[in-house]
């Protein structure tokens, strides 16, 4: 089969007649565009194999010229944009096949509404290495497979911290991709693969008191979105480069929106709109008291308080923490079915449920003013929490543990809303211990395992509902990682 | 402006040289010259076609141990770090201890010993996992610091209250550059004990030693052509580093030629941590992925690379200046060929 081959930061092009006897391939320069191979029209597959409908299109419609043309990105070496169209056709729909060989396996969406050229970003591949790749599209009724080309991937800079996967079992590991961010060494939003590789990352030019501590990819799938943990002493500034950054998927534009009190956490939903923990300091009594607030930030710029802790709590002194501020919120979750918002809030060692239309506080989730009691006794589920999950009838929460712990874990939680009461049901503990003093995230997998972020340690685990490690992997010396979210495709 | 090695935790050299038996004190790469009928030395052919590759045989070799020194203080207290009176850094440098630290560094390490990370930081192999806390101050002209003052990029933990006998392995580092394990002067181990009185903890020039051992004069030299400004080095086929671990391509981020006009190989061995401040000229690129670079990015004071000559000895390397200990990974000698 004929192919095209390209590499790192250089454009292929190509135009590829099929079965338009014998017609040559038109190999069009586009700026830096080397075409190093051309798909003659012998090598082309002469029957995608599909049945024809006569009646949306003539049998021969489907033998329209694909014109396809492949960039690897200057910026991320491991994100590809594929650009092409289909003359003489209207296409109903299309895709992008890629991956190591010809079977592909991953599969990038693209838009047709707004006419040829059409494009897709190809991302999730690993540095290094050749990538196959063909357009897939309907026209007519009809689906065509496109030639196959292979463009070949950069490498990953070296300033990033090194990766091992240390464990890994295939047959109980569930494989996808990790975003996440790299605290400061150097500071980044990055996505590894499940065999530890790098396939996205970016590096921003922020001054040396950002530390990345969130990113994740945008609801459209055209960005990754990421800021700054942005955590400050009373009454200090706030980091001046403290901004939500939205990177496109190659790498090649970037937005920035400041806002210099935001800290820790922010989620995006599905209109678009950005929510994120921002302090609300307020004197009492001559002292200045950093307390915690949603807001959201609409598309069009539109900005909203949806809650503050003020509302809720009376603030009676220096809360044992010092230096910590009074609530100490540290990362914000949005219940779609529920319409509400869940921040935990390290200082209380508390997730409270907000109710995002009334802005009411429906819940108080662990801590000394938890609704809910154990039924072991006592109202402490957790202590100085980070990362959590909201289950359907219970709770995972990333339990950093206190001092007198010394010891991080993953622990769920059943939830009785009509008993009010919480019980504890499965947790795990790493062999070695680790004690993870900031951050730390959880999530629960499609297939019942339980990813565990030990943030600081640079560690990831999947572990399964016995509690059986089936997957681990460590950063090197400096790799100490956010907040974290897999994702079994980056583009769904 | 030249600059020294950026270390990690190195070293007050304890030099150890190796390799040192020759007293010729001539260019490497001599012996491998041909002479002409009349008698004298020929400059090797040069490879064929612009790219330089680099191989393992390349590479010059290297070995170290790191000696941190342990001092001993008060658990629970809130201990006072000195370095008012460090005048000479790691690699034997004058410094100035206000001018010359922007940050200070407490790092505990958990599951895992002082001689582990001694070796671990000496190979580039230690992972985040051993390290529990990283607490860090910019020390704005400052020659003290007391351990409360430290904090985890921001967050006030109260750092001093974990400082307690069976806690991890406690590790201090003063840095030039406020990069997280970049540009390290000087460092020592804390040893929180119930039964100490100690408070204050001065560094002096000897809190860490490096023993260290370096080959520059077995490196047969590689060929080079000169004037040749569209050269390409190419180190994809490089395995193995210097001190024999694994190269990983992706560490290099830098790439440096030097020229010393009345240096030999072995004067460069006996003062190894200095050879970039030794220099005649330094040219520099920085590599920001990828295992091959064009020479004609290389740039120094006068300008681009110009290429080698058959004058004085020419030093290639490859350097990881984020790695926790940047000893290249790839060094060797450029020898001047027809």
């Amino acid at each position: 089969m004929g192919r095209i081959r390209a590499g790192t930061g250089t454009v292929f092009l190509w135009a590829l007649l099929v079965g338009c006897g014998g017609g040559s391939p038109q190999a069009t320069d586009a700026g830096d565009v080397v075409p190093t191979d051309v798909v003659q029209p012998d090598d082309t597959p002469t029957d995608p194999g599909i049945a024809f409908d006569d009646a949306a299109l003539e049998e021969d419609s489907w033998e329209a010229a694909f014109q396809v043309a492949v960039a690897v990105s200057e910026v991320i070496s491991t994100v590809a944009t594929v650009t092409w169209s289909l003359d003489g056709a209207s296409v109903d729909w299309a895709r992008v096949e890629f991956g190591p060989d010809t079977t592909y396996g991953m599969t990038a969406p693209v838009d047709v509404k707004g006419g040829p050229p059409y494009e897709a970003v190809l991302v999730g591949m690993k540095p290094g290495r050749d990538y196959h790749f063909r357009v897939v599209a309907q026209a007519g009724g009809v689906t065509l497979d496109g030639p196959d080309g292979v463009l070949t991937t950069g490498a990953v800079p070296g300033k990033l911290p090194g990766v091992k996967v240390a464990l890994a079992d295939p047959q109980q590991q569930i494989p996808g991709f990790i975003v996440t961010t790299v605290l400061a060494s150097p500071p980044s939003a990055v996505i590894l693969d499940h065999e530890g590789d790098y396939v996205w990352w970016y590096v921003p030019d922020v001054d040396d008191d950002f530390k990345a501590g969130r990113a994740r990819l945008s609801v459209d799938g055209r960005s990754i979105l990421f800021w700054g943990v942005n955590v400050r002493k009373v009454v200090e500034p706030a980091v001046s480069t403290q901004s939500l950054f939205r990177v496109s998927l190659d790498g090649t534009r970037v937005e920035q929106t400041p806002l210099p009190e935001g800290h820790h956490d922010f989620v995006e939903l599905p209109d678009g709109t950005i929510a994120f923990i921002e302090y609300d300091p307020r004197t009492v009594k001559g002292e200045t008291v950093d307390g915690d607030r949603v807001v959201e930030l609409a598309p069009d710029g539109t900005r909203t308080e949806v809650y503050t802790v003020w509302d809720s709590f009376d603030y009676t002194g220096p809360s044992g923490t010092p230096g910590r501020g009074w609530c100490h919120a540290n990362y914000l979750v949005y219940e779609a079915g529920e319409d509400a918002y869940y921040m935990g809030s390290r200082s209380w060692s508390a997730i409270l449920g907000i109710d995002r239309s009334s802005g009411n506080l429906l819940r108080v989730v662990g801590g000394h003013q938890s609704d809910y009691v154990l039924t072991s006794g006592g109202t402490t589920p957790f202590q100085e929490q980070h990362g959590f999950d909201v289950l359907d009838g219970g709770i995972l929460v990333f339990d950093n543990g206190g001092k007198d712990m010394l010891s991080s874990r993953a622990v769920e939680h059943a939830v009785d809303d009509v008993a009010m009461t919480m019980s504890e049901v499965w947790s795990y503990e790493p062999q070695p211990h680790l004690y993870v003093v900031t951050h730390g995230d959880i999530q629960r997998l499609p297939n019942g395992n339980t990813l565990v972020n030990f943030s600081n340690s640079g560690q990831l685990d999947e572990v399964d509902p016995s509690g059986n490690l089936v997957w681990r992997l460590n950063m090197s010396l400096g790799g100490a990682l956010g907040y974290s979210t897999w994702r079994e495709s980056l583009y769904e | 402006m030249n600059r020294p090695w950026p270390w990690l935790i190195p070293a007050l050299a304890i030099l150890s040289l190796a390799g040192c038996g020759s007293d010729a004190g001539s260019d490497a790469g001599t012996d491998t010259n041909t002479a002409d009928p009349g008698g004298e030395m020929l400059p090797p052919d040069c490879p064929q076609g612009t790219t330089v590759v680099l191989t393992d045989d390349d590479n010059y070799t290297f070995s170290g141990s790191m000696d941190i020194r342990s001092y001993t203080l008060a658990a629970l207290g809130d201990p006072l770090f000195d370095w008012s009176g460090l005048k000479v850094d790691l690699q034997g440098h004058a410094m100035n201890p206000a001018g010359d630290v922007d940050q200070a560094a407490v790092i505990v390490f958990t599951n895992i010993t002082e001689e582990e990370i001694e070796a671990g930081l000496s190979t580039n192999t230690l992972e985040q996992s051993h390290v529990t806390l990283f607490t860090q101050l910019k020390t704005a002209g400052a020659t003290s610091a007391h351990l409360s003052e430290f904090t985890v990029f921001g967050n006030d933990i109260d750092v001093e209250q974990y400082f307690e006998e069976g806690y991890g392995v406690w590790l201090l580092t003063i840095t030039r550059g406020t990069v997280p394990g970049v540009g390290t002067l000087m460092a020592a181990f804390l040893r929180p004990e119930a039964t100490a009185s100690a408070i204050t903890l001065e560094l002096t020039k000897d809190s860490t030693v490096l023993d260290f051992t370096v080959d520059l004069e077995s490196l047969e030299g590689v060929p080079f052509p000169p004037s040749t400004p569209d050269a390409i080095l190419d180190w994809s086929g490089l395995t193995a580093k210097g001190d024999g671990m694994e190269f990983v391509a992706g560490d290099v981020d830098e790439v440096m030629v030097a020229h010393y006009t009345d240096l030999t190989p072995t004067d460069l061995e006996k003062q190894f941590l200095d050879v970039e401040l030794l220099a005649d000229e330094v040219w520099t690129a920085d590599v920001a992925s990828g295992t091959t670079l064009e020479l004609i990015a290389l740039s120094g004071a006068t300008g681009p690379f110009p290429g080698i000559d058959d004058e004085g000895t020419w030093l290639l390397t490859l350097r990881c200046t984020t790695c926790a200990n940047p000893v290249p990974p790839f060094l060797t000698l450029l020898k001047y060929c027809q």
